[in-house]
Order: C-alpha cells, then structure tokens, then sequence
C-alpha cells in the first residue's frame, strides 16, 4: 500500500491536496544552525553577480541588524546593478539551460564547404556534389545581398521544401534527415537554410541565444512582472536573430524569397532593437518561450513540454513506475511517436494508470504547441499543424499532477498555454524556490518561502522576491544566535510526528497502521533522493533530521549516507568566479590572439544552486583559472611560486564557496 | 599477455594465476557483511575491481540488432527481423546480431543479460537511473561509481566523467566536462575528434602551470580549514582528489591519441576510451563515466534499422579494441583486465515494434554487456519473449523461472556494490544479488 501511495505522481489524486492553494502550515521541527557571518562578496555575486566594489565593501562590512534601513538601501542598490537585469535575473527565472545554446535550432550540417577557382569562391553542401565555376549558379545569399554568391545548383534547390526521400514527411530545415544523409534539401531561397561559414554559424547561433537573455534582461530593467517574460510578443534581438523568424515564414509558406531582405540589413548586428515578432497564427509567440532557442532546444514535442513545465512549475524529472506489460499494450497510435507529437491515440496515454503522472500535463500542453515540431521534422514554426489554425476557437484542457487534476480551459496556442501555465499556483511555488534556492542554497527555510511568496503574490516583480530574500539573508547572518532554533533535537525526534506532519499533505501513514520495514526504507530513500515530501520545501537540517527518525526506527547504526555523507560545500556559480579571475589581472604584454583560453563548457553551469557543491572538478578548474589570469600579468616566464602568489591574491576574496552551508 | 580473440581454457587458467598474485581474491563471491568485514582487514583495498567502468550508449540499443539476436519464429509477427538467421554472430559464447559482430571476438570475455527492467522509458529519468544503476533516483546524488569511488585506495580521483555530460551526469564527485554535442552529425560529417575539452586543456598546462596549480590547490584546501564540519571536511577531500590529480599529471607520461579509426564518431568513442585506458595505467580515477552520444544517436524514433546500425557500428569496434588494450595494458598494480569491472547499457530500450516512422519508440527493458574477470564472463544470460520482454529468470543460476522477476537496475546496482565489498543497503539500494552474473 505504501509503495503505491509513494508512486510519485499518483500522490494526492483526486483530493484537494493536490493543489498548493497555499503554503502549508510550518511544521515542528528541529534546526540549530549557526549562522555564519556575512559574506558581502558573497552577497554582490548572489545579488549583482560581481565582486564588490570597494565602497559596496566599506558599506557591507558595517550593515547592522539593529539598522533595517540601512540594510534594504544596500540591497536595493545592489539590484539595480545591470548584472541583476543582464545576468542573475535571467539566469534565476528560466536557468541556464534555457539560455543555452540550443542544438537543433540551426544545425551545423548546413555550414556550407567552399572552394575557390581563380577570384570566384563556390560554395556547396557537403552531402552533395561539387561543381565547376561555370556550373555554379549565382544565388542572392541572405549574408550578401549585394554581391550574389555561387553555389552548385544541386545544393541550391530553391524550389523544394520537403525532404522527398522515404519515412514520414520531413521540411528541408529538419535535423535528423541531414544526418542520415537521407535529404534532397539544398540550401532554398537566398540559400536561407545554408551559412557560409563556421565563424556565420556562430554568429547566428550566438544572436539566437542572446535573444532570450536581451529580452529578459529588458523587462526586468523595467520592473516588468515576471509573468510577462512568458507572454511578451516583442523581444530584444539583432539581426540574425531576426533572420531566423523570416526564415521561419520562408519554410512556413515556401516563399521564394526572404521577405524584407535588404529592410533586414538595417537591424544591427551586435545593438538589440526591441520589436514585435509576426504571428502567422493568433497566440503563436509567448514570451521567451517560442525564441527559436528554446521552441527547438529539445528534441521533440514532450522534451519541450518537459522543460517549460519544469521552467514555470520546477515538476522535475520522475518516471520510475513504467510496466513493460502496459508498454506492449500501447498501440503505435497511443505511443504518439509518429514525429507530429501526441498522435492520435495520445489520450489514452494521458489517461492510463502510471503512464498519466507525466502525459496528462505533457501532452495536453503540448496541443497547445503543435506548430513547433520535433526538430527531426522541421525547425520552423508550421502553421498547418497548429491546431488552432484550424480551429479558431479551439481549447483544451490543462493538468497538471494527472488525469483526475484539470486546472482549467486553455486556447491552443502557446500563448494560451503560458497564460494557463502561470495561473496555476504552482508557477508562484516554483518561482518562489528558485529565488530562495538562489539566497540560501540549501538552508531556505518554509517561512522564507512564504516572505518571498508574499511579493510574488503582490507585485510579481523579481527584484522585489529578491530584495526580500536578500534583507532575510542579511539579517540571518547578522544576528548571533542561532537562527530558528525550533523544538526538538534531531535525535530525539519522533518518527511517527515527523511523519505524520509532513507527509499528511498526501498520505495517510499511522491512520490504519504503522509502517513497516520495507516501507520505511522506501520512506526512508524518497526523502533523501528530496523526492519526499512532495509538497514541503524541508532545509537540509530538517530534512536530515527525518532521515534520522527513520533510520533509528530501522535499526540502522548510521544514517551518514542518508545525510549526504560524502557532501561538501555548497558553492556559487564557478564559472562566473573564473571569469572574474580573468578579469582580475592586468596583461603586461600585448594579448597573443593565436593563444586564446579554452572555454570550456561546464556542468556545474546548469545545476540548481540548492545542489551544486564544490567538486574536484570546480577545485581544479578554478585553481587553473587563477593561474591562467596570473600569467596575463606575472608574464609568460614567471615561475611557478610567482604564478602562485598572484593566483592566491587573485583568488582569496573570490572563492564560490557558500557561507550558507555550514553544518549544524 | 597478448590480445585473444579467444581464450582456451590455459590461457584463462594463466591469467586467473597471474591475477591472483597481484589481486588473489579480485573476484571472490563473498556475502557482503563477510567481504565488507575481509575488504576492511585487508586494508581495502585487495578484494575488489579496483576500476570500474560504466559506458552508456545514450538513447537505447535495440537488443534484435546487438545482444538478443532472433529468428523469425522467435518474435511475434509484428516484430521485424531484418536480418536473416545467418547474420547472427555465434559461438560457444553466445549470439550477437548482425550490428555487434565486431564483438564476436570477445565474446568470451563478455557476459550479456538481456532484458533488465528499467522502470522508466523516459530520457532525463533513464539517464539519472543509469548513473546511479537505481531505479528510484534524483539529480545530484552519489551512485554506485562514486560510492565504490570512495572506497578507493591509492588512484587519484573517486570518478572521471566523459562524453557529450548534462546535467544528469554531475553529483558532489564529478570530474569532467562535456564534449561538443554532436547530434545531427553522422559520420564522417563535421565531427572533430581534436576538440579541445577538459582533459585536453589540463593535458597542456606547463610544468610550471601545474606546480602553480598545485600550490594554488594547497593553499584553497588549507583555506578551507576544518570549521564546518563533514562539509568541511569533505571539500577537503574534493580538493585533495584535484591535488592528486595534478600531482600525477607531472609525472605521468602524457595522453596520445591513437586513431582508432579515420571515421568522425568511431574516433571520438576512441578517443574517450583511450583516455580512460590511459587514466588506468596511471591509477588516476577508480571509477569512470562514459555517456556516448547526448541522446539523439541511439534515439531512434525514426528511421530505427539504419540509425541503430550506424551507432552500434561505430561503437562496437571501438569496445572490441577496448577490451583488447584492457587484457594488453597494465597499471602499477599489474593487468588492467584484472582489476576492472565494465557496465555497458543505454537508459532505456527500444519498443519491439516499428513505429509509423520506420523508427522504435521507447520500452522500459534493455540489455546489460559486462567485462571483467569479476562477472561470469562468456555466458549470455536473460529470457526474452516473443515481443522482447524480459522473462522471469532465477537470481541464482539465470535460468527461466517465472516465480523469479526479471532483474532490474538496482539489482544490478546492488551487485556490483556487493562486488566491490560494501553493504548496499548501507547506501540505499535494496535490491536482489545477481548470483549467477559474479564469478565463482
């Protein structure tokens, strides 16, 4: 019985727990931190995300709890740094793998190859034939309007805009067919589809990413409410950003050419123009959410549902309870893997037993989405397949736990569905607990949730979430005693309390019967995995806490695995701290272009700030970055105890380590 | 001792000889409580695979073309067979299909389960599983490589990571980077096996880079202090595994990448698989992660036969020259095939049907490739039935036996813990030993 009212998302079903209308009560239990004190380079970085100034030092050092104001003017000035609206916000609202580079959206196999005959330079796709000179047709190339390139002609194609090979019906744009080397495609209308080069690819690639981070950074710059980063129609973009969406009109409506190809030149390269984005479909943009980096940053319909619920309601990844059984009975049609998203069978699999956990809210949503294909089958918007072309009043449902939890009515379109998304309270808890996982790593308490909620409720405005979380940050560092020493030592804690007060919001333990064995190590594991309680947000103390009654109530000798044994520091964006390494030192020598740092990509980027911890990995990078940045000022011959002393200068007010995460 | 296609009786007999002088009980099946009391006796560090080495082949293999090779009147009618019944690969080991025939050389040295329950048919889920080999799992927590990391005794770092890492991938022992993603390039596109990651970069700090860089580390981990408690000290720990790391850098001979092949993918499995060959001879991690692929490569909803057939041969051969440097090459501590435990598998598996796009949808159940002499090698183990779902099998001999539920993966966590001498349950994985997979 236990095991199925642990099943993840079949909890609560059907009763009026299931919706967090509001936040629990607090719950009794044990806490005895000690606060360290504050960390004001801590403080810039979580707020501004930079080191202090020294003026910023000066006034931080002095902050007294007995001085409240002096407190919120420090705060305040700090979120009105542009490294709130450019960097921290951003990164907060959505997460850094919404800001990513997106693999789909423009695909390296379209980098054309090229070779030069005499002054002329001839372009052709790599799967495709070359050509001579006098083959070469010359082609009005969306990178160089005024001087016409050559491309051989069977990677031109101007006219085709579906792959004509066997399989299901694919658009030249998708990915999947260039890599099995399976497409007819050529480069179509002003070689829309192609770049002329690795060093375009980029660009472009670079302009789509920044879109989001420009527009974001935009609204918050003006106190805009969080909601309409989900629902603005106008974004911050440059040109090639820009380009990517008429590109989307070409494929869309196989144009023969770009439309407003030579108006497209004056949108500047590198300066943001805020501007409207066309709709071939009524609701078809919503906010950041249909940027061509993130509508085709996952590979199919589901992935992107996947990540813009787990976006606006933190639902995570859980999927532990599938038959092979129930799999086998699933028809083709059910499956819904027929490149179109949800097939037509795709109802019963949002309905069936388990399997409705995930694809009631998956894909029900994703009705509202259809435009936006696989990126295997196109990656433009299609407005064919949106269901509301069709269908000017259509809506549908929106779930969220399973079958037994519709919400409400949505229009079936992306906008409908952001609409929907974020009337539910669980956008509010989500955002809620990025902003206090940001401030307090791992220790965020019920009751700081519930002070930063009270703003979202009220204004909806980050900076003001933030500003409340960041005067509470304050204010705990700040006073001597132990913050929220609350009731009991863990040890003594009493399981049957515990558990019976946390987990009332879904189960019904103790009511019949007390648990056994097998129970409480299923009990037991949920609520280390942080998969339990589903409904409380518990501190690493008040967690490790339960795990302690449940351990003793199992007879164990030790719970230190359960209490993350092998945990070490919390820590604060690695890579931002790198680069201010770089920054930190002045190069005595002209910089040597043809030795460019490795940028590395970084994991620990994209970990929520309640789980990134410092690592062997994060240990080494830093300290090579501190000696890297060193090299730049100590010179290329300096010695290794010269590299050192610099990098420990360099590095000593700026270590990512959380003053947060102290052990009781 | 050389490479072998395959082993005679003597030569297995030499090798299990020569084990046993540098690592005597390395594959004793022992209960637990019994290895975990003799691995703490012995100062821990004899009894265990002092490697072990997880690969995943991200996306789901489709066992039909690899490991669980049918005949037409094996599979139910709506099961394609595209191959014909002498396209399996046999020998007295066991059957391979037609897209794994470059392991029919090892299979000897090769124990295959077929049909492990998943639990999950779902990407993220399956990926988070299949690092921690759990079914119930969450991001961020330890799995089996890193707790057996932990117990290490003298390499450097508890695990090292590579491939095309996410999210998934990173807990508090993580050490790596990711490579380039190379989704929506095949082979022989635009791949570059050169691309400089991680490992490329520390490859080429100076002597002086590193002596720096180790004193920089010495200085943070004394910065660090012991306030704080368990936290503090394990950020030590964290910053004494970079140490070692670095310590071992400036004396070990460099990483050279062989080309294992002039084919884009192929080299960029070689290259990974190299790397960590070459951190074994040189004791730099006990554990390893491998993802190959970010997903898209074995993720066949479309086109399943040619995309399987293009992954599982690139990876094949790659794995087949793996397993030969592992029985050639050595560490301190003597061959490395003595001393190491290979886990190969995707996080999820491909439905038995063909979809409307010639391609598989996703199925909770797929197959398990072991290596080392720590497992019952040359055998091939698990019942599949007509619809490729798994069968139940006796824990204790592998036999059919439906009173007995198919394994799943946190038996299979639960074992290789139970290998490596620690009490599984002490970290939370509660599931069945695999009797039959160990050694006697």
């Amino acid at each position: 019985l236990l095991a199925v009212l642990f099943a993840p998302l079949a909890a609560c079903q059907g009763s009026s727990a299931t919706k967090p209308a509001s936040r629990p009560e607090p719950t009794p239990s044990p806490r005895v931190e000690q606060p360290p004190p504050l960390d004001v380079e801590e403080l810039t970085l979580l707020l501004a995300g930079r080191a202090p100034t020294d003026e910023e030092r000066a006034v931080g050092s002095k902050l007294s709890a007995n001085s409240p104001e002096t407190i919120e003017r420090f705060v305040d000035s700090l979120l009105k740094d542009d490294g709130f609206n450019k960097d921290v916000g951003p990164r907060l609202i959505v997460g850094p793998k919404m800001l990513g580079t997106s693999a789909f959206a423009l695909a390296t196999n379209w980098v054309l190859h090229s070779y030069k005959q005499d002054t002329a330079t001839v372009f052709y796709l790599r799967w495709k034939q070359k050509c001579t000179v006098n083959q070469a047709v010359k082609v009005k190339a969306w990178w160089s309007p005024d001087s016409p390139v050559l491309i051989c002609p069977s990677s031109y194609l101007p006219e085709r805009f579906e792959n004509a090979r066997k399989g299901i019906p694919k658009a030249c744009d998708a990915v999947g067919p260039v890599a099995d080397g399976l497409t007819d495609c050529g480069c179509g209308p002003n070689l829309v589809r192609c770049l002329p080069d690795d060093a375009m690819w980029k660009k472009v690639t670079a302009a789509l990413t920044s879109e989001t981070k420009l527009t974001l950074a935009h609204l918050l710059a003006e106190d805009a409410p969080i909601q309409a980063m989900f629902t603005t129609n106008a974004t911050a973009r440059t040109r090639y950003a820009e380009l990517i969406y008429r590109r989307w009109l070409v494929e869309d409506k196989k144009l023969d050419a770009i439309p407003g190809l030579d108006e497209l030149q004056s949108w500047s390269v590198d300066q943001p123009r805020w501007a409207e984005r066309p709709e071939v479909v009524p609701g078809q943009h919503a906010g950041i959410l249909t940027d061509p980096s993130i509508a085709f940053g996952s590979n199919g319909l589901r992935a992107l549902m996947r990540l813009l619920l787990d976006t606006m309601w933190c639902s995570g990844e859980d999927s532990s309870h599938v038959d092979p059984q129930v799999v086998l009975t699933l028809g083709k049609e059910v499956r819904g893997s027929d490149g179109a998203g949800p097939g037509s069978g795709w109802e019963k699999l949002a309905a069936r037993e388990v399997c409705t956990n995930c694809h009631a809210r998956l894909d029900y949503s994703a009705r509202a989405w259809m435009g936006f294909p696989d990126p295997r089958v196109g990656t433009h918007f299609m407005s064919r397949k949106q269901l509301f072309s069709k269908q000017r009043d259509a809506s549908g449902p929106i779930y969220v736990d399973n079958i037994d939890d519709k919400r409400g009515e949505m229009p079936l379109n992306p906008l409908g569905f952001a609409k929907a998304a974020m009337a539910q309270p669980e956008f509010g808890a989500c955002m809620t607990k990025k902003v206090v996982n940001h401030m307090f790593a791992d220790t965020g308490t019920e009751e700081d949730a519930r002070a930063v909620q009270a703003q979202f409720d009220g204004s909806g405005r980050l900076r003001d979430m933030m500003r409340v979380a960041a005067i509470r940050f304050i204010q705990r560092r700040l006073v001597a005693a132990p913050h929220e020493n609350r009731t009991a030592a863990a040890g003594s804690a009493n399981v049957k309390t515990l558990v019976t007060s946390l987990c009332q919001d879904c189960h019904d333990f103790y009511e019949k019967r007390e648990p056994d064995q097998k129970e409480l190590q299923t009990m037991l594991e949920m609520v280390y995995l942080q998969r339990m309680p589903k409904k409380r947000e518990l501190s690493t103390a008040e967690r490790n806490a339960l795990i302690r009654a449940l351990n003793g109530q199992l007879g164990r000798p030790s719970s230190k695995f359960f209490e993350d044994e092998f945990r070490a520091f919390s820590v604060h964006r690695p890579e931002l701290i790198t680069s201010m390494f770089a920054n930190s030192t002045k190069s005595v020598e002209p910089a040597d272009k043809t030795k460019k740092p490795i940028k590395l990509r970084e994991v620990e980027n994209t970990i929520d700030p309640a789980e990134l911890e410092y690592t062997p990995s994060i240990a080494l990078s830093l300290a090579v970055a501190a000696v890297k940045a060193c090299e730049k000022s100590e010179g290329a011959d300096a010695s290794a105890t010269k590299l050192a002393e610099c990098a420990q200068r360099v590095s000593s007010k700026r270590t990512p380590i959380r003053s947060t995460s102290a052990d009781p | 001792m050389a490479c072998k296609a395959d082993w005679t009786r003597r030569d297995l007999l030499k090798l299990i000889g020569a084990s046993s002088l540098v690592f005597p009980l390395a594959c004793e099946r022992q209960e637990p409580e019994r290895a975990r009391e003799k691995l703490l006796a012995s100062g821990g560090a004899a009894r265990r695979p002092r490697f072990v080495v997880r690969i995943l082949c991200s996306g789901g293999i489709d066992p039909l073309y690899t490991t669980d090779p049918k005949s037409r009147g094996d599979v139910a009618r709506s099961v394609e067979i595209p191959y014909k019944a002498n396209d399996i690969v046999e020998s007295g080991h066991g059957r391979l299909g037609p897209q794994f025939s470059a392991l029919k050389p090892y299979l000897s040295s090769l124990a295959i389960l077929n049909g492990v329950r998943l639990h999950t048919a779902n990407h993220p889920y399956g990926w988070l599983a299949a690092r921690l080999l759990k079914t119930r799992a969450a991001a961020g927590r330890p799995g089996v490589l890193d707790i057996i990391g932990a117990h290490r005794d003298h390499q450097a770092l508890a695990c090292m990571s590579l491939g095309p890492l996410n999210a998934n991938d990173y807990n508090t022992f993580y050490f790596g980077s990711p490579d380039a993603q190379s989704f929506g390039v095949g082979p022989g596109g635009a791949v570059e096996p050169k691309q400089k990651g991680f490992f490329d970069m520390l490859d080429g700090l100076s002597p002086t880079e590193l002596e720096a860089t180790l004193a920089v580390l010495k200085n943070t981990r004394n910065d660090v202090g012991t306030s704080g408690g368990a936290r503090a000290v394990n950020t030590r720990e964290k910053i004494e595994q970079a140490e070692r790391y670095v310590s071992a850098l400036m004396k070990v001979e460099p990483f050279r990448l062989q080309e294992w092949s002039s084919e884009g993918e192929k080299q960029l499995i070689a290259r990974n698989l190299q790397r960590i060959l070459w951190a074994m001879e040189n004791d730099l991690a006990a554990t390893y992660f491998m993802r190959i692929g970010n997903q898209a490569e074995w993720d066949t909803h479309f086109n399943n036969l040619i995309r399987q057939k293009t992954w599982n041969e690139a990876f094949a051969p790659m794995f087949a020259q793996f397993l030969g440097e592992l029985q050639k090459r050595k560490s301190s501590s003597g061959l490395l095939w003595d001393q190491v435990a290979v886990v190969v598998s995707s996080e999820i598996g491909r439905h038995p049907e063909i979809n409307a796009a010639n391609g598989k949808d996703h199925f909770p159940e797929c197959p398990y490739l072991f290596a080392g002499p720590c497992f019952q090698l040359g055998k091939q183990f698990g019942v599949t039935g007509k619809k490729m779902e798994a069968h139940g099998i006796s824990l204790a001999t592998g036999a059919a036996q439906d009173s007995s539920a198919p394994p799943d993966l946190t038996d299979i966590g639960t074992t290789l813990l139970q290998i490596a001498g620690l009490d599984p349950s002490e970290y939370g994985y509660y599931g069945r030993s695999i009797e039959f997979l160990r050694a006697v």
